[in-house]
């Protein structure tokens, strides 16, 4: 067993995605030859050269180290993502300040120590900053309030 | 046209009252991010990169490039009040600036590392005006295959700048080169990895990659440690003004700093961070009593600063004249300039004067601003380091966020985002550095066409790399690089010197 964890983990990532270059290039793009090099050429070297030092990656570890997937900081992730992802298709039918405001209140909460009050007022005052630069400061084409709220 | 009248449009850009206006809000932003530990400006600048895209691209440089070099003055007044570096490469400037704060000296040590900046600053600003010019009448004699070897020394330069395994570097470089190709094949019009969709066929975007990967990666990162701000001690300024002995002890230094700094900016893969590593490395070998250091001395504040800044200044020669990058602050600059509709290379000083021209004054201009900004207003810089990362960090994200939509009105770049802040997560908790992938990303498809243009030029056989002296040279030389980095004993070195850093 490799006891490198992090060089294991790390390896893997980099031969998953270089064998993903060279499988998807090799099969759907034109190699063509080192004098006319198709649109395939360089991604089979690329890839197959990820895969190669991925596993020279993998093997590489001197010292025995832990990845504790459970440990990563879950909370922060997820809700972070999930604000992010309400922002994305909250934009258009809800509008820049409900989107914002909820973008801002749902990260604001990805630190647990945040207070529901504080978080509010992080959102209220973020919003308001947010909404001065880009809307009045940058004018973006992108309105206030949603069609979504009948504004 | 000689160099004075060069600098002379570029004082005329520089002095535009809406670049100057540019120039100070860089400034200002740097100083900020540079004190505010846990924002950095390449997150910063990966930020604010949309937000450029709507004006003059010389006025949006001119305000990037502010950041970046701000940002090194603002580093120092974190290390030295609180002992925690604002920014990466003021981490060593942290062991003998908190001494001297402690020992009641914070303001000498604030006003030497201001001073050693500016003189810094000036000088590699004109060194970039008068290098600059040089290197791109090198440079036109360059052909696809010179630029495919001196991408390939940059890529493997951009190593050194990575703490930890060389080979997880040499991985991440091919990572990014990997990301690099998606879109669409430059010679045939043929979609490569994009699957049919739309926002992919020019390409992932930039911006997505550099605010999920250094932005919210980050986030992720200081919110990991739980109940982290404690309140930060910040140690009294006093009197500004350093002694004459401190002056004079400071001299020689900062001239020294102001050389390494120069010179490891200009090399591929150089930069701030390198620079003060190596001024401090060095000071402390010619010291009489080396000793002293670690334990307030004053060089060891002169040295790091001047150099970090010069390297920031000069970083900007290759990034200028031949469109390759020597860090990921200026990966960004080339994205930048791109989003601009500007093809960065060699061209840019012959069709752009005033942009170029206007950048390198501003750099001067910006510097004399910084020393205002830091000398007597670093009362309320300290104030700033009060604010909570419980208010910062969805500030960040908001926007980062905001930004990243409006580059293209794109909700497909947010997906992206996503997904790249929890790859660039992992990773860096895997121990692989970010900023070679972004090298990869960015100088792929460059490494790409010169490559299928040169062997179509050399009818397909690989030695016109190794018969072009200068490309056979440059390749030589990354092959050096390679192996003085894999040797033993500068792997030791280069974790001992990035110990500094963690």
């Amino acid at each position: 067993m490799i006891s490198d964890k992090k060089s294991l983990y790390s390896g893997l990532i980099f031969c998953l995605f270089g064998a993903f270059l060279f499988i998807d290039a090799w099969e759907t793009l034109e190699i063509g030859t080192a004098l006319r090099m198709g649109p395939g050429y360089f991604p089979i070297m690329i890839g197959g050269g990820l895969v190669l030092l991925g596993v020279a990656v993998m093997f590489s570890g001197r010292e025995r180290t832990t990845f504790d997937f459970r440990a990563l900081p879950w909370r922060a992730i997820v809700l972070l993502s999930v604000a992010i992802l309400i922002f994305t298709y909250g934009l258009r039918p809800l509008g820049f300040v409900p989107a914002t405001a909820l973008l801002v209140f749902i990260a604001a909460k990805a630190r647990r120590e945040t207070s529901l009050q504080g978080a509010l007022l992080i959102s209220l005052a973020l919003t308001a900053f947010c909404t001065l630069v880009f809307i009045y400061g940058l004018s973006l084409p992108i309105p206030l309030f949603g069609s979504l709220l009948g504004v | 046209m000689d160099i004075f009248s060069h600098l002379l449009l570029g004082v005329e850009v520089a002095f535009t009252p809406v670049n100057i206006f540019y120039c100070f809000l860089g400034a200002l932003l740097g100083t900020l991010v540079g004190v505010l530990p846990g924002l950095g400006p390449t997150a910063t600048i990966a930020m604010l990169l949309p937000l450029t895209f709507s004006i003059e691209p010389s006025s949006a440089l001119i305000m990037l490039a502010g950041i970046y070099y701000g940002a090194q003055y603002g580093g120092s007044t974190t290390a030295i009040l609180v002992n925690l570096p604002g920014e990466a490469s003021a981490a060593v400037t942290a062991i003998d600036g908190y001494r001297m704060a402690q020992q009641g000296r914070a303001g000498p040590a604030l006003a030497i590392a201001a001073i050693g900046s500016f003189f810094a600053g000036s000088v590699a600003t004109l060194l970039v005006a008068l290098f600059g010019p040089l290197l791109i009448l090198i440079a036109q004699q360059f052909s696809p295959a010179e630029y495919f070897s001196l991408i390939v020394l940059g890529l493997i330069s951009s190593i050194a700048l990575a703490h930890g395994s060389v080979l997880k570097a040499l991985a991440m470089i091919f990572m990014g080169l990997g990301l690099g190709l998606v879109g669409t094949d430059l010679y045939t019009g043929e979609p490569r990895f994009n699957w049919g969709i739309i926002e992919l066929a020019d390409g992932i975007n930039i911006v997505a990659i550099a605010v999920g990967i250094f932005g919210i990666a980050e986030v992720f990162r200081n919110l990991e440690r739980k109940g982290n701000e404690g309140e930060a001690k910040v140690a009294k300024v006093g009197k500004l003004l350093p002694t004459r002995a401190e002056l004079r002890a400071s001299a020689a230094p900062i001239l020294r700093g102001t050389a390494i700094g120069s010179l490891l900016g200009v090399l591929p893969g150089g930069g701030a961070l390198l620079s003060s590593f190596a001024s401090y490395t060095m000071e402390k070998k010619l010291s009489k009593d080396p000793s002293r250091f670690g334990n307030g001395a004053i060089e060891g504040v002169a040295a790091p600063e001047s150099a970090n800044n010069a390297g920031a200044q000069t970083s900007f020669i290759p990034m200028l004249t031949l469109g390759i990058p020597s860090n990921a602050v200026m990966a960004l600059m080339i994205g930048a300039m791109v989003i601009q509709g500007i093809v960065p290379g060699p061209k840019v000083m012959t069709d752009y004067p005033e942009l170029f021209w206007g950048i390198i004054v501003s750099m001067w201009v910006g510097n004399a601003m910084l020393v205002i900004l830091n000398l007597p207003l670093v009362g309320l810089w300290v104030r700033l380091l009060s604010i909570p990362y419980a208010i910062l960090f969805p500030a960040i994200i908001a926007f980062s966020v905001i930004g990243t939509y409006t580059v293209n009105n794109s909700t497909f770049d947010l997906l992206l985002v996503i997904g790249f802040a929890v790859l660039g997560y992992i990773l860096v908790k895997l121990e692989c550095e970010p900023a070679p992938l972004l090298l990869g990303f960015v100088l792929g498809p460059l490494l790409e066409e010169h490559l299928r243009r040169s062997m179509i030029l050399s009818r397909g056989d690989p030695m016109i790399f190794f018969e072009r002296p200068i490309s056979a040279a440059l390749l030589v030389l990354a092959f050096i690089v390679l192996l003085v980095l894999v040797l033993p004993t500068v792997r030791r070195k280069r974790e001992e010197v990035f110990v500094a850093d963690d």
